[in-house]
């Protein structure tokens, strides 16, 4: 093991973790899963369809309860209070591959909502944050549409851009590639290379990420740690 | 794995089981139908037959129980969080449920006092009770017609959309995308609902039972009973109690309550598919209705009781 890393922070910890499906929750979709995502971490979790990333991600996110197995995030056990639960889920943004906007709701509502919910600041300053999030997204002429306006690549970029408004520490993010163009794709990569190192404009510190790909190619690069789900197993490939 | 109060919040799932879990984990607990027995070669038997319907109701009946007592722990516990959010979304409930039906329960309450007093007054002349007018409209429509009716309505005209609304938007995943943000989707959109509709439902229900006997007393007078508008509203203040007026308001909060309790069950409490929205939909509609006269049965029993 690389000394350096035993130095950094653990944020999340997977312990003989079982992962089960989301829509079936008797199937198994991975098994004995044991991970550990350091601060700083660049992971990028590949496999083929069916091999459970999703689910994988979801359970990393407490989004969905193990079957078996014990996970940690931030080296504390599971919190007890609705108070820490709270400041613990949100130091986690996820990314859903979909985007995942209330409908109901404009863009700008959408990435207001989680502000407004955890009472971060009067309404104009709420109004000013979400401006500036839409500005560095590219997202401000798509702020007064409901999502279903929205073409699926930018539903999925106002999906990131809502998980940012918290300012989490440790961002999952489900395929970001996936279905997307070239111009879109460039972005994502380079939009996730400045949120990894801390130049995003919105965020001063740096973020640790977490993403599912079918295929790491684009991603690969010095630092970055790559595994593979496959035949219910998360393996990690060792890093050059 | 986060104790996310979320759809089944910690304490309230406490009053569930005895553990915390998820959102996802604990709505997914429950269960569409009960357990399958397992097939043997011949038919169901008549008891069978009999016996899974009724042991389906049961899981339902205990579904909605507890969906309702997570809902009531949240809008306890969490009453105060994000106060300007959630109020706001209880006015859009309100505008939804009550405001924009008023000018139908206008229609209602006009269409109501013609056929109420209509059919009365040619009887009561007959029978030379006209006195008995004003106790009458009391009793048809402040002590049963008029909660029914309005929840009634309520649930056709807008419970129906919100099971919709809810059902896509669990198929859609937002149920999980709340849970991501930190965001109780019972506290989010279950307590304005319950909130929302219980404020509308006992709004709507004093406009129509209002509506109503002004129309009624309108219709009387091109009637030509002789009935003067002091002895008509002296017959009506006495045929009214503060029983009456207790009970009335409990029973339109609770009718408002379980429209949306059974509504919200129904359309987030399980995972759905987009095809499963409709079923959801017919369900919804039917049980709310059975919750409905189940609670106005109740409610028959207290002013048995009560008198």
């Amino acid at each position: 093991m690389n000394p350096e890393n035993s130095l950094r922070t653990v944020l999340l910890q997977m312990e003989a973790v079982d992962v089960v499906g989301f829509h079936d929750p008797q199937r198994v979709a991975l098994r004995n899963v044991h991970w550990e995502v350091r601060e700083g971490d660049f992971w990028v979790v590949a496999g083929l369809q069916g091999s459970g990333r999703t689910d994988f991600l979801l359970t990393a996110a407490g989004l969905m309860p193990p079957r078996s197995g014990q996970i940690r995030w931030f080296g504390q056990p599971p919190p007890q209070t609705e108070a820490a639960r709270l400041a613990q889920r949100r130091r986690i943004g996820f990314v859903f591959e979909d985007g995942r906007l209330l409908s109901d709701l404009s863009v700008f509502e959408n990435l207001a909502l989680p502000l407004a919910y955890h009472g971060e600041g009067s309404e104009s300053q709420i109004a000013e944050t979400v401006n500036q999030m839409l500005e560095h997204t590219e997202l401000r002429s798509w702020a007064r549409y409901r999502p279903t306006a929205l073409p699926r690549s930018w539903q999925r970029r106002a999906g990131l851009a809502r998980a940012l408004m918290l300012r989490p520490q440790l961002l999952l993010l489900d395929c970001p590639l996936h279905g997307l163009d070239r111009r879109h794709a460039a972005w994502w990569l380079a939009t996730l290379e400045a949120l990894h190192t801390g130049q995003f404009p919105t965020l001063s510190h740096p973020l640790t990420l977490v993403l599912t790909a079918e295929d790491p190619t684009p991603w690969r690069a010095i630092g970055r740690t790559v595994a593979w789900l496959d035949n219910q197993q998360l393996r990690v490939e060792p890093t050059p | 794995m986060f104790h996310n109060p979320a759809i089944g919040l910690p304490r309230a799932s406490r009053l569930v089981g005895s553990v915390t879990v998820t959102a996802s984990e604990n709505m997914d607990r429950w269960p569409a139908h009960p357990p399958e027995s397992s097939a043997s070669g011949a038919g169901p038997s008549r008891v069978a037959r009999l016996g899974r319907p009724l042991i389906r109701a049961g899981w339902t009946a205990r579904g909605l129980l507890a969906f309702g007592l997570i809902s009531l722990g949240v809008l306890w516990t969490k009453g105060g969080r994000a106060p300007a959010l959630v109020g706001r979304l209880v006015r859009q409930q309100v505008v939804r449920a009550g405001v924009n039906l008023l000018p139908l329960f206008l229609f209602l309450a006009a269409a109501l006092g013609f056929l109420v007093i209509g059919q009365t007054v040619a009887w009561l002349s007959r029978l030379g009770a006209i006195e008995y007018l004003g106790t009458i409209m009391v009793l048809v429509m402040v002590r049963e017609l008029g909660p029914l009716l309005t929840a009634l309505v309520i649930l056709a005209r807008v419970g129906t959309a919100m099971v919709v609304e809810l059902g896509t938007a669990r198929a859609l995943g937002e149920v999980e995308a709340l849970e991501a943000l930190g965001i109780d989707p019972i506290h989010y959109l279950v307590v304005p609902r319950v909130v929302g509709l219980a404020l509308s439902v006992l709004a709507l229900t004093v406009y129509l039972i209002l509506g109503t006997i002004l129309s009624g007393y309108a219709w009387a007078f091109l009637q030509e009973v002789p009935l003067s508008p002091a002895e008509y509203f002296r017959q009506l203040a006495g045929a009214l109690s503060w029983l009456d007026f207790g009970v009335l308001a409990l029973k339109t909060i609770g009718f408002g309550a379980v429209l949306a309790v059974v509504i919200c069950y129904h359309g987030l409490a399980r995972p759905l598919r987009l095809d499963d929205v409709a079923p959801a939909t017919v369900r919804a509609v039917g049980q709310a209705l059975v919750g409905c006269v189940l609670l106005d049965a109740l409610f028959i029993v207290v002013y048995l009781v009560g008198s």
